[in-house]
């Protein structure tokens, strides 16, 4: 199987942030949500692959391409949406297909741009700076889905978007993950939205890639539980991920396949998963 | 290329606009007032005002993020940028032949095309100066600066240099001893290297930009 991305000893220092030393592959056709608490590292990991950001070492390759030296041709194939739509607030629905026409040449596709900006009621006449935050993603990703793009990245891009809106959004990440060679990277603090669309969950924290794995096998690895001050005390350490301490004991992460197989334990979601970890790191 | 020229003209072309009225008024009145032949240097500064109108709006939408991730290379971005703005020359250079033309009466005693050559110089000249500076610095902090070196051309320079050269030229008639044909390919010449210069130098500077 190819990899849509590959990222190989990644690494970037900012101020006080190093993100990296950082590995990860990503299957071609698959979907990972790429998480983490603010400041962790996942906005500048999206920015070292589109070339926003030079890393200082390391290589990263999409679709099969050294981002150092992919040409024009070879970006085409790669799509983006920010948490915000960097494009003039002058510019109208009809304007903003022009542009990227111009952009995308050949690639383009204005059949489906229309067809989304229709699905979604985007106003014609009116200036995308008058438009709501909702609008501007979804008219975000109705660009970034409109030239035949085999490699998407969105970043935080339905952050602050309401749920009938980013349910519209899921669904249109569902259709074009209808084509098997289409490869997904979202990265998110909704983490509902990301257990309900990623085959995989990449979890970043301080700038370091504490896992990637596929999603239904962490919550197969982990499991939550209850425990008094004494059973606490005798768990092996080393099953315990986090815990959050409370009068009568502490609720617990642990590894399935390190605690006793009679212990009740509770499916635990991707959030509290990754609550647990970072909390169980400070 | 294309992208980038026609993003230019949909932002700012209010501001073009009006810069285009405001000099036509300013046509409308020098003719009547007998001075049409200054014209062209006053339509330089249309490429002026357009770079710093170009420049504020992209701050403004921070579209250099989204062209950044796009499939445009850095030298394509700045040459789109420096077709335009060439574009913003072309009615100072073309006033020349046309008040030629129109109003031989009021032209300068220079053959057209070293009028042309000039303007060109002055035009595309400055803007191949003010564009790496842009580019390198804050607008506001280049803004400040060009604000400086205007006030000073302007008001000191200038008029120290121009009276004087115009009472001359009008007090001749053509001199056969200076070299125009010459004179005007080398103004051309030295456009097109400070331009070349200057692209190589703003192309250099946007592929070290990070966002």
């Amino acid at each position: 199987m190819t990899n849509a991305i590959e990222l190989k000893g990644i690494w970037k220092r900012l101020d006080s942030f190093q993100l990296g030393p950082l590995d990860m592959l990503v299957p071609e056709g698959s979907v990972v949500g790429y998480i983490g608490e603010n400041g962790a590292g996942k906005s500048t990991t999206i920015k070292l692959m589109l070339g926003l950001m030079r890393p200082d070492g390391g290589t990263i390759r999409l679709l099969g391409h050294d981002t150092q030296t992919m040409g024009p041709k070879e970006k085409q194939d790669l799509a983006f949406v920010f948490d915000e739509l960097f494009l003039p607030g002058e510019m109208k629905l009809k304007q903003a297909e022009t542009f990227h026409r111009y952009l995308y040449g050949d690639a383009w596709q204005t059949e489906t741009f229309r067809a989304l900006c229709k699905r979604f009621k985007l106003p014609d006449e009116r200036a995308i700076k008058l438009y709501s935050r909702g609008m501007r993603m979804q008219l975000a990703l109705a660009l970034a889905l409109s030239h035949q793009a085999k490699l998407l990245l969105l970043d935080e891009a339905t952050s602050g978007l309401d749920p009938v809106i980013r349910d519209d959004v899921l669904d249109i990440l569902l259709e074009y993950l209808q084509d098997e060679r289409h490869t997904i990277l979202i990265s998110s603090h909704i983490l509902s939205d990301i257990e309900k669309i990623a085959d995989y969950i990449a979890f970043v924290h301080e700038g370091r890639l504490l896992f990637m794995e596929a999603k239904d096998t962490l919550t197969e690895k982990y499991g939550l539980t209850s425990l008094s001050k004494e059973q606490l005390a005798e768990l092996d350490p080393s099953a315990v991920v986090g815990k959050r301490v409370h009068r009568f004991g502490a609720d617990v992460l642990v590894k399935r396949d390190l605690v006793p197989v009679n212990m009740e334990l509770e499916k635990a979601t991707v959030e509290e998963i990754m609550v647990y970890m970072i909390k169980g790191s400070r | 290329m294309k992208a980038v020229i026609y993003k230019e003209f949909l932002t700012i072309w209010k501001q073009l606009l009006l810069a285009l009225l405001l000099l036509l008024c300013l046509c409308v009145y020098t003719y009547s007032d007998g001075k049409l032949a200054i014209m062209p240097l006053a339509f330089v500064w249309l490429p002026m005002i357009t770079i710093s109108a170009v420049f504020g709006a992209d701050l403004v939408s921070q579209i250099d993020k989204y062209l950044a991730a796009s499939p445009l290379e850095a030298r394509t971005i700045v040459l789109g940028r420096y077709a335009f703005i060439w574009l913003m020359c072309l009615p100072g250079i073309f006033s020349v032949p046309a008040i030629s033309w129109f109003a031989p009466q009021q032209s300068l005693p220079l053959p057209w095309y070293a009028q042309m050559s000039l303007i060109m110089l002055l035009a595309a000249g400055t803007s191949a100066v003010e564009l790496p500076i842009i580019y390198k610095f804050d607008t506001q902090k280049a803004s400040v600066a060009f604000m400086f070196i205007y006030v000073i051309a302007f008001n000191f320079l200038l008029p120290r240099i121009l009276p004087p050269m115009v009472s001359w030229l009008q007090g001749q008639s053509q001199p056969e001893g200076l070299p125009f044909v010459p004179l005007s390919l080398a103004g051309l010449g030295l456009t097109l290297v400070l331009n070349f210069i200057s692209y190589r130098l703003s192309v250099k500077i946007y592929n070290k930009n990070q966002y």
